[in-house]
């Protein structure tokens, strides 16, 4: 993050130096000023969504979903304690339904616990972003609506390409992670108090 | 149909709670709690990524570069209408879907280049903004996590533009 930072960073200003000194630090403030209007939004999310998953927890409905990605999760993310698990299901369940702002705050719950107190991040937490980065949402719902807004004959007729395309990302992503993991240290201790 | 699930999926928690007698009120107050911590921690964090990509955007950077990589585009067969789409997509949710419109708008929203841009961007995440999202105050080192989610991105790309040539 570090070099990609410095680099979109570095590269933007010098070239904007030439281009239009006058726009850089007003564009830098636009983007700082998205971040704030983003942070409140996604507090509303969050109060929304934690409060929803405050009454799942309570009322059984979040064991339903957990017990049914266990088969998958409890092999990927081996030794991770249950309430970890259980979150990366749910997680993983809102995004097939494309419910992305449901998904969030569940994951980066789901990070910290993998995480504890380390900052480099371990292997489950890479093929966590990674399979939340290559977006396995199943229904192109945005999408659909934009093309028929647009005018297209038959809006819908996206949703099998892009099914295949979503699944074929993931499935390139996963098998990197594992190529790599040896990149991650102590990737097989997994087993964190 | 997607219009439908939220509300219903909402609906019929409270009413599980309810039929089960949890306290839906205090269960919700409890999980809402967390919000504030969780929207804080993370705001350092979005606010980097977010100023560095709107740099780069508008200094023209963006554009840029899909000029220059127009060409190796075209050898994988991405048509050259979308190669600002694809390069910003990976940075920005709202821009890429403004980029979209701009594709149907130019090119006709039945056109070739304008279903592929639809299959790439509705099977594509914002790789930084979620990597930041979720890394948000524990992580600091990705560990490649980001270059592997943009190759698989990328190679998810060119394959978008070849199933949309038989489907």
């Amino acid at each position: 993050m570090n070099i990609v930072f410095f680099i979109l960073f570095f590269a933007s200003l010098a070239y904007m130096l030439f281009v239009d000194p006058a726009g850089a630090t007003a564009a830098a403030l636009s983007g700082a000023e998205n971040a704030v209007t983003l942070s409140i939004k996604m507090l509303a999310v969050y109060a929304l969504w934690l409060g929803v998953l405050g009454v799942m927890r309570r009322n059984g409905v979040a064991d339903v979903i957990s017990r049914l990605f266990r088969p998958i999760i409890k092999r990927a993310f081996k030794g991770e304690k249950k309430e970890t698990q259980d979150l990366i299901s749910q997680n993983l369940a809102a995004n097939f339904l494309g419910i992305g702002s449901a998904a969030t705050p569940l994951g980066i719950e789901a990070v910290r616990l993998m995480q504890g107190e380390d900052t480099d991040a371990t292997h489950h937490t890479v093929l966590f972003i990674v399979v939340n980065a290559c977006g396995v949402q199943l229904l192109p719902a945005t999408i659909i609506a934009l093309r028929a807004q647009a005018g297209s004959a038959s809006p819908a007729d996206v949703f099998l390409p892009t099914v295949i395309s979503t699944l074929v990302t993931a499935t390139i992503g996963v098998v990197l992670c594992y190529l790599t993991r040896g990149r991650c240290k102590g990737h097989s201790r997994g087993k964190k108090p | 149909m997607s219009a439908y699930i939220l509300p219903a999926f909402i609906a019929a928690n409270f009413l599980v709670g309810a039929i089960r007698r949890v306290p839906v009120f205090d269960a919700f107050v409890e999980g809402a709690k967390e919000a504030f911590t969780l929207a804080l921690q993370v705001f350092p964090y979005l606010a980097a990524v977010l100023i560095a990509v709107n740099l780069f955007k508008e200094s023209g950077l963006s554009l840029l570069l899909a000029k220059a990589a127009s060409p190796v585009f075209n050898a994988l067969g991405i048509p050259a209408e979308l190669t600002e789409l694809i390069v910003v997509r990976p940075m920005s949710g709202s821009g890429s879907i403004g980029l979209l419109a701009e594709v149907y708008r130019t090119c006709g929203a039945d056109s070739y280049a304008s279903r592929a841009a639809s299959v790439i961007v509705g099977s594509s995440e914002t790789v930084f903004y979620v990597a930041a999202l979720y890394g948000g105050g524990r992580v600091k080192r990705y560990k490649g996590a980001i270059a592997i989610a943009l190759f698989a991105t990328f190679a998810g790309t060119v394959i978008s533009c070849l199933l949309c040539r038989f489907l």
